[in-house]
């Protein structure tokens, strides 16, 4: 396999799922502030703060924006240019990547992903005024489950579906450590009960988790916490633990079939996603131990970097511009 | 009805006689459509744009990523007909192949005289750092785009030759599929001659020029997501199992060609390539290209990969080397023509071209090495400002260009604003050359969209139609 469809397949994984919990986090925030009294004028440091914290980079929002408000974190998020992370930026460049090596995948799974990139690219910020944030937040997730539902129906279970799976779940253990970090910084507050972030039922539902969470903390049962279920759960998707039993697995899967990354490499992986899992598996943890996590985990991706997922941007202007030269009579 | 006013015009109508009665190969066609509420028809023709688009089907145009618009109405050539065109193209094909053997080797036809030195000599598409170089398998034509146009009176003409990159090939099969999945009653109880297997017949026709046979592994060598074909290039490589490759995947190691996956290094048998000659190896060609890989032309030079097309395959179609296409056939086969061409004049005489000049108003005028109807004049289209600017550049450089009468081009009905009009098309058909010339059926019909035009090129706006060869 070509390592640069490897890692256009690893990086296609990733964005499309970050798309997903970015939409999912933006939804639950947005339906937050609605409500009780978030709705008058405490939303802006209970949810969207919070909700900017969550992003990879939030430095990077705060020198585009003053405030965090509805209006700029809803930008910021959906189709800011100066935001490489927003969901409309991640599915464009997950169609990119899936066009750059559609040869190597099954027909509708290019076609899906590029319908559902062109559609939510069609949205733009006076369709979100018009018909909500909550339709194009849903479309987005819809759209990136019809994905999901294709990549796993039609590719099989070889090399390419080995680094989706890879991607989707390295990125989905990302997105939920940070949405614990978040939880836990708000909950530590004063305000922490207050239906934003800190709220464990919000922090759930950002993750796609409440339903699941609910069958389990069945009263007068002894049940983890919210938090923990997020971290610890062994068959919850959204769990930390889950996805990084998925990425071990995919891992192994890749040095079966002989695209495996260098050894050194493999194992470095391995032995990263093996420290995540046992510290998100302590019963006591905190903040320091979140951002902790955080580390192992871009200890997981920075052990895979080096052979198997080597590029990870298109080729530059002057390749771009020799290109466009070649003639096709 | 759908074709109501519609016109021929004394033009030669691809789909009706003159009387406005549908020819005998598009009755089943006109019946279909004529069944059909306009609506329903239209909708069926914008859902075609949003499938094209969603399949990432395009074209890029200007730098925007555009789609190929796509007529619904086929157009359909008699199979008794289609036979005596194929039979044309084939033998052309292979003169024009041994052609390239002789240029870049004894160069016969020039000592007999059958081309000029000069000719040869001056040709941008000559490349001199494969002189000598025999291709593995010996051949150097493995696709061919030979453009066909219908004059007035319904006989084919040959346009032009296109043997470096012809592209068009994966429209053509796009377009077959498009066309069952929305126009499937047009399709009746006619016998249409498939066109799927034409990426294999391409594969196969590479494979049987490598020493490593069917198990050669190919790779598509694309300029990469920004060049306007890549669509192509994408879906050519996934029907012929290809990979698709881009010029910093490669490597040339022991005078090998290698693609670099995660297993390590594996060697390449077949490239074929879709950038342009010159930026295939910075090492011997252009030494900034940043396409291509070092130690190709070493490589190629000692048989261990193919590269199709071959490289310098420009000289064949030169547009001044056209002219002389019929004696290279009688020269290399021993054979009469079985295609026609336009007539066409070459301007290093100086009487011819006093003659081109006087004419202008009255004639098509190419640029020799142009293509996708790029630096072109047409004449009785052109202003007298244009037609004046074109005679300063014919003066100074009259090698640089041809000038061919103009051919009143064929027509066919094209649904536009909800009704249908005629207009001009041309005929592209494609010829695999591995052990012997394979030709697809039918082929790209192109179309001129805007009424009146005769430019049928996809980066000048111009669409397509779906072709069929049916049993009578």
């Amino acid at each position: 396999m070509l390592a640069r469809v490897a890692g256009a397949l690893y990086w296609a994984g990733r964005e499309v799922e970050r798309a997903a919990c970015v939409a999912r986090v933006l939804e639950v925030s947005d339906a937050t502030s609605l409500e009780g009294a978030l709705a008058n004028g405490s939303g802006r440091s209970d949810v969207w703060e919070p909700t900017v914290a969550i992003t990879a980079d939030p430095d990077r929002f705060r020198e585009l924006h003053r405030r965090a408000e509805a209006r700029s974190v809803s930008w910021y998020l959906t189709f800011s240019d100066g935001n490489p992370d927003g969901v409309a930026a991640c599915l464009d460049r997950a169609r990119e990547r899936t066009r750059s090596i559609r040869s190597r995948l099954p027909t509708e799974v290019f076609e899906t992903v590029s319908a559902v990139a062109r559609d939510v690219d069609g949205w733009g910020p006076q369709r979100i005024a018009r018909e909500g944030l909550y339709a194009f937040c849903h479309e987005v997730r819809n759209g990136v489950a019809r994905i999901d539902g294709i990549v796993d129906r039609c590719l099989r279970r070889d090399e390419n579906w080995q680094l989706v799976r890879l991607g989707r779940h390295l990125e989905r253990a990302v997105q939920t450590a940070r949405l614990l970090a978040a939880h836990t910084a708000r909950a530590a507050t004063p305000r922490g009960d207050a239906g934003g972030i800190g709220d464990w039922r919000v922090v759930l539902r950002a993750a796609s988790s409440y339903e699941a969470y609910l069958r389990v903390a069945l009263p007068g049962r002894r049940h983890p916490s919210a938090p923990v279920f997020l971290l610890q759960d062994e068959a919850l998707p959204a769990s930390v633990t889950f996805c990084l039993a998925e990425v071990a697995a995919a891992v192994d899967e890749l040095r079966r079939l002989g695209v495996a990354p260098a050894d050194a490499d493999a194992r470095a992986a391995a032995f990263a996603a093996s420290r995540a899992t046992a510290l998100a598996a302590q019963p006591a943890f905190a903040v320091h131990g979140l951002s902790r996590l955080a580390e192992k985990l871009d200890a997981v991706h920075d052990a895979l970097a080096s052979t198997l997922i080597p590029t990870t941007e298109l080729a530059d202007g002057a390749t771009h511009a020799q290109a466009v030269r070649q003639a096709q009579n | 009805m759908l074709f109501t006013g519609y016109q021929t015009s004394g033009y030669f109508d691809e789909m009706f006689e003159e009387d406005a009665r549908p020819r005998a190969a598009y009755a089943d066609v006109a019946r279909a459509i004529g069944r059909m509420p306009r609506a329903t028809f239209a909708a069926r023709s914008a859902e075609v744009g949003r499938h094209y688009a969603n399949h990432g089907i395009t074209f890029a145009h200007g730098g925007r990523e555009e789609t190929f618009p796509f007529d619904l109405v086929p157009r359909i050539v008699d199979r008794g007909e289609w036979d005596a065109v194929a039979a044309g193209l084939a033998q052309r094909v292979r003169a024009l192949d041994l052609f390239l053997d002789d240029i870049y080797g004894p160069r016969r036809s020039v000592a007999d005289g059958v081309v000029p030195n000069t000719l040869v000599a001056s040709c941008g598409g000559y490349l001199r750092a494969v002189a000598g170089i025999a291709p593995p398998g010996g051949r150097r034509v493995h696709l061919a785009g030979v453009d066909l146009v219908r004059d007035d009176r319904g006989d084919w003409r040959v346009l032009e030759d296109n043997l470096r990159n012809p592209s068009g090939l994966s429209y053509l099969i796009q377009n077959r599929t498009f066309m069952r999945r929305l126009f499937p009653e047009a399709f009746a109880a006619q016998r249409v001659a498939a066109v799927d297997h034409a990426a294999l017949a391409l594969r196969d026709a590479l494979t049987a020029m490598s020493p490593a046979g069917p198990g050669a592994l190919v790779a598509v060598l694309t300029p990469g997501p920004w060049n306007a074909a890549y669509a192509e290039h994408a879906f050519l490589a996934q029907q012929m199992g290809a990979e698709l490759i881009e010029g910093r995947d490669l490597v040339v190691r022991n005078r090998r060609v290698w693609i670099r996956t995660t297993g390590g290094l594996r060697q390449v048998h077949v490239v074929y390539r879709r950038i342009d000659d010159e930026y295939l190896d910075p090492a011997s060609l252009r030494g900034d290209s940043l396409l291509g890989v070092a130690g190709l032309i070493q490589a190629y030079r000692d048989g261990n990969v193919v590269i199709a097309n071959a490289p310098g395959n420009g000289v064949a179609d030169d547009k001044a080397l056209y002219v002389h296409v019929p004696d290279l056939i009688r020269y290399f086969l021993n054979e009469e023509p079985l295609l026609g061409q336009v007539p066409t004049f070459t301007l290093e005489h100086p009487r011819d071209l006093e003659h081109v000049l006087d004419r202008l108003d009255r004639l098509v005028v190419k640029a020799v090495d142009g293509a996708g109807g790029y630096g072109m004049l047409i004449g009785p289209h052109a202003s007298p400002a244009e037609r004046d600017a074109f005679a300063v550049r014919l003066r100074d450089n009259p090698r640089g260009y041809i000038a061919q009468e103009v051919v009143r081009l064929s027509r066919a009905p094209v649904f536009v604003d909800g009704g249908f009009a005629a207009r001009h098309i041309d005929l592209r058909p494609f010829v695999m050359f591995g052990n012997e010339p394979v030709v697809i059926p039918g082929g790209l019909t192109r179309v001129a969209m805007r009424e009146g035009s005769l430019v049928v090129n996809s980066s000048q706006g111009g669409g397509s139609k779906d072709t069929w060869v049916v049993d009578g």
